[in-house]
Formats: structure tokens, sequence, C-alpha cells
């Protein structure tokens, strides 16, 4: 699914955010992606949209090459990447609907599919009853909810989270990481970039730690450091 | 792209209109005003033209004929003939001497038989008629003495009307570039306020057509819209002009409203909703890099 060969990122500014990283992530895989501030978990996940383009080595996607996609090849990858961002992204004058749908609606999926689909992931993240209500009247579990079954509802082969239990408390990370789980056993392959020690050591996936860019650790069933 | 993905187009940039109505109504205005600062050069200029225009109507050229000369009628039509030449009007001799006498105030200056005036043809001209070529036309034609026009005026106004056309349209460049300048910069503003939903739309797979074409079509309607503004402000400001100047100044010659009606509905219009989209197309380049 993913696949890296000495993948550098170096941002214009000169900071090295990844440095020779190599690794492969199959399909249907649950990976966790560890690493202290800065270590470069998100900058990971922006090669693999390609929000980002490669400084050097390779990156490739669902058997592409990352670096060599034209504009519109990037478009159907992304269609196939479902992505629950650091900060979000909800738009805030759209519902809670409204903005799993767009979603939809600007890859041109037919109305009657929209409706059934947006529908069926408000259920499985148990918000069918705010579909009318704006980003603004949820709660910090309730948005992350919205972002997760706007990231899934185009059924994408792979899923990336950055930090989807960020600001919550433990009991309401906990029901993301179920949703999570229950997303993976349906077959998408999911890379998970987060700071929470309790959920990775407990769940005991595969784990991959960054600091300062290089891969230090790549364990299965691993835990949150090597210790653990 | 689907038909159906076009009513989405029209229904989004109609969406994005309402829903930044007071920053669309912004634009609308400032996009109206420089498309009235177009308006009144281009008014401006015309009517300068029109003036000039008008003055060379007014200039004639002078044929003195020698004295005695038996085929008068013969040399009308030749006279008439000539290429620039728009109509003729004979002045006998007669009637010259009495127009002198009139203008000396002395009624008894000629006699019939004592009239040393020779007999004389008006030529007015066509528009833009080669003066000098008429007039050394006209003096070899047979019977001819002498072929007189206001040289120096004629020369005035030639070099006026040129340098009147070429400041008028420098300055008509000029705010043709000055009203696309405001377009992009305003336009930019309600781009710029929807860079997250652009984000977004590039983020989830969208296609960078797919997320141009309702901000194309919203930039052409603030344009159409600062175009019709525009239009029904000039036009009428036009009109009251023109009231206003006969009802004083009856000898300024304003061009009618019918005649400049449809160069501005052309030009605003065309300018309006080009601009517009040029403005929205340029805009939305840098937010589609995501
Ligand atoms: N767009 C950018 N331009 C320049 N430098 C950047 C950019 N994005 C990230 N960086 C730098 O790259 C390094 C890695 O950042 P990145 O966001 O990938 O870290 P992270 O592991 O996601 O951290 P966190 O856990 O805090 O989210 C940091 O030093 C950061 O300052
Ligand atoms: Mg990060």
């Amino acid at each position: 699914m993913i696949l890296t060969k000495d993948l550098t990122k170096i941002y214009s500014n000169g900071v090295v955010a990844l440095e020779q990283l190599s690794l492969s992530v199959e399909k249907g895989e649950f990976v966790f992606l560890v690493g202290p501030s800065g270590a470069g978990k998100t900058t990971f996940l922006n090669l693999i949209i390609r929000r980002e383009l490669p400084t050097a080595g390779l990156l490739s996607v669902n058997q592409k090459n990352i670096a060599s996609l034209k504009k519109d090849e990037i478009a159907f990858l992304r269609r196939s990447i479902g992505v629950i961002f650091q900060d979000y992204k909800l738009l805030p004058h759209k519902t809670v609907y409204e903005n799993i749908s767009f979603a939809l609606e600007v890859i041109e999926t037919g109305i009657k599919e929209i409706k059934q689909r947006v529908y069926s992931v408000l259920e499985l993240v148990g918000l069918l009853n705010k579909s009318n209500v704006f980003p603004s009247e949820l709660s910090g579990g309730e948005q992350q909810r919205v972002c997760l079954a706007r990231a899934i509802v185009n059924r994408p082969l792979l899923l990336l989270a950055d930090e989807p239990t960020g600001n919550l408390d433990p009991d309401t990370s906990w029901e993301i990481m179920e949703l999570l789980r229950e997303i993976n056993k349906r077959g998408t392959t999911i890379l998970m970039a987060t700071h929470n020690k309790e959920i990775v050591d407990k769940l005991r996936k595969r784990v991959i730690a960054l600091d300062h860019g290089k891969l230090i650790r790549d364990t299965l069933r691993g835990g949150y450091t090597i210790e653990a | 792209m689907k038909p159906r993905t076009f009513l989405y187009f029209f229904r989004e940039a109609f969406r994005g209109l309402v829903r930044n109505s007071l920053m669309s109504l912004a634009a609308i205005g400032i996009i109206t005003i420089a498309l009235l600062l177009f308006g009144l050069f281009y008014l401006f200029t015309v009517n300068l033209q029109h003036l000039g225009d008008l003055a060379w109507d007014k200039i004639e050229i002078r044929v003195f004929l020698e004295q005695n000369v038996e085929q008068v009628e013969e040399i009308g039509t030749k006279l008439a003939a000539l290429p620039g030449v728009k109509s003729i009007k004979f002045i006998p001799k007669q009637e010259g001497a009495a127009a002198l006498e009139k203008l000396l105030g002395n009624k008894n200056l000629f006699t019939e038989e004592d009239n040393p005036l020779p007999h004389c043809f008006n030529l007015s001209l066509t528009e833009g008629a080669n003066i000098d070529e008429i007039s050394r036309l006209a003096s070899k034609v047979p019977g001819v003495e002498e072929v007189v026009f206001g040289q120096a005026f004629v020369k005035f106004l030639k070099i006026a009307i040129r340098i009147g056309l070429i400041v008028g349209m420098v300055f008509l460049l000029l705010t043709v570039c000055a009203v696309l300048y405001i377009v992009i910069n305003t336009i930019q503003l309600t781009v710029y306020a929807r860079r997250k939903e652009i984000e977004i739309m590039k983020l989830v797979g969208a296609t960078d057509a797919f997320v141009r074409w309702p901000f194309l079509l919203e930039g052409m309607v603030l344009g159409l819209g600062g175009a019709a503004l525009a239009l029904i402000l000039l036009t009428e400001g036009y009109t009251i002009l023109i009231r206003k100047l006969s009802a004083y100044h009856n000898f300024i010659p304003l061009l009618p409203r019918a005649q400049v009606n449809s160069p501005l509905i052309i030009f605003l219009f065309t300018m309006g909703i080009c601009f517009g989209a040029i403005g929205s197309l340029f805009s939305i380049k840098r937010y589609l890099k995501v």
C-alpha cells in the first residue's frame, strides 16, 4: 500500500523533516506512527497525499510513484485516501451533513448515493441526531467524529489519522479508537500518528517510531516506547 | 464532467454570492466605480472626436474662377467629381459683390458692368478628405484662377484631432488596465474568504477544473453586476448632461445617447464579464496549489 525508500523531506527553510526513511505498509494493516513533536509524522502523512513533494528518495502509494503524478492523478489518488487532519478542517458555515456530503459532491458522486452514504457514516459515528448542527455547536469529540465520518465516506483504501485523539478525554478517545478498529476490520489500511501512549500500549499494533525525521524503531505488536 | 455538475457549479456560485453577500456587494460596487471611470473616459474621448469631426465639416475650399469664363457649369461638374468633395455651392460674382458691399456698408461699390470679383465655388468635404490633394487638383481644372482654404487652421485641426485621438487612446488603455487591476484585487478578496473551502476540496480529491468553475461563474456575475450598474449610471448621467447642456448652451453638440449606447453596452459588459473571469482564475491560482 505504502512503500518508501530513502524518503527525505527538507523544507524550503532548511528543516530536515524526514531523513532516508525506508519502510512499507501492507494492505489492511493498522500502524501507529509515534515520535516526539516535530519528529516528522505530519510531514510523512502530507507526503502520502502529495500535499508536499519528497526532496529525495522514493514514495509510492498504491503502486504509484507520488513524485511523478500529474495534477488530475493527484486528485484521483486523494479520492482513495481518507484523512483525519490534526486541525479538523471542518467548514464552519456548513452543517455536519454538508461538511460530509461536500467531500462527495466535489468528486461528482450522484445525489442519491451521497445521501445514502452520508447517513450511513453518520450512523456509524453516532451523529445521526446532529446532522443539521454546525461544527461550532459540537464538542471536540463530536467534531473529531465528523472528521472521521468525512474521511471514510468515500470508502478509502487508506485512512490517515493525524492525532485523532489529540484533544479528547480518555473515554472519548477510546470511542474513536473503537471506530478506527471497526473501519480497519472492514479492510481499510490505517496509519495513525499519535502521542497517546496508553492507546498504543494497549492495542499492540505495529508501531513505527520517528525521531528528528529518522526511523528509529519499527515493531509489530509494539508499544509507545521500547520498554513497554 | 457530468451535465448535472454544471448545475452544481451554478448553485455553488449563487451560494457563494449570497453567503458572502456583503463582500459581493462591495465587489460589485468597486467594479462599478472602476467601469464608471472607464465609461467617463470613453464618453469624453468619443465626444472630443465628434467635435473634431464637426470642425472638419465646417472647412470649405474656395475655388475662384478666371474673369469672364464661359463654361461655369462644366467647371462645377468637374469640381464636384473630385474625390473627397461632398458638395459644391456656386457663388456668382454678383452675390460675392453684394456680400462684400454689405460687409463694408457701402452699397455702390460695384456695378453690373464693373465688377472685378470672380465667380466662386465653395467645396465642402467628406470626412477625412485630403485637402491638399483636392486643392491641387481643383487648381488644375481649366478656368480656375485660385484655390483658397484656411491652411493654418486645417493644419492645427489635423494635429489637434491626432493628439486628441492618441491621448484618448492612452487614457482609455490606462483605465482598462486600472479596471483589470481593481477587479482582480477585489475578486481576490472574495476568493481569499473561501481559501479553506478550496483547500478541503483539493484535499478530498476535487480536480482543479471542478474547483475553478463556481469561482469563475461568480467572478463573471460580479463583473456583470458592476457593468450593469455602471451602464445605468453612465447613460442616465449622460442623458441628464445632454439635457442640461442643450438648455443653456445650444452650441455644444454632444453625441446623442443612442449613438453611445451600444458601444458602452459592448465595452462595459465585455470588460466586466471578462475581467471578472480573469480575476477569478488569477485569484484562485495560488490556492489550487494544495
Ligand atoms: N510547511 C513547513 N515548512 C517548513 N517547515 C515545516 C513545515 N511543516 C513542518 N515543518 C517542520 O518540519 C518538522 C517536522 O514537522 P511535523 O509537523 O512533521 O512534525 P510532527 O511529528 O507532526 O509533530 P507534532 O507531533 O507536533 O504534530 C518540524 O521541525 C517542523 O517545524
Ligand atoms: Mg503533526
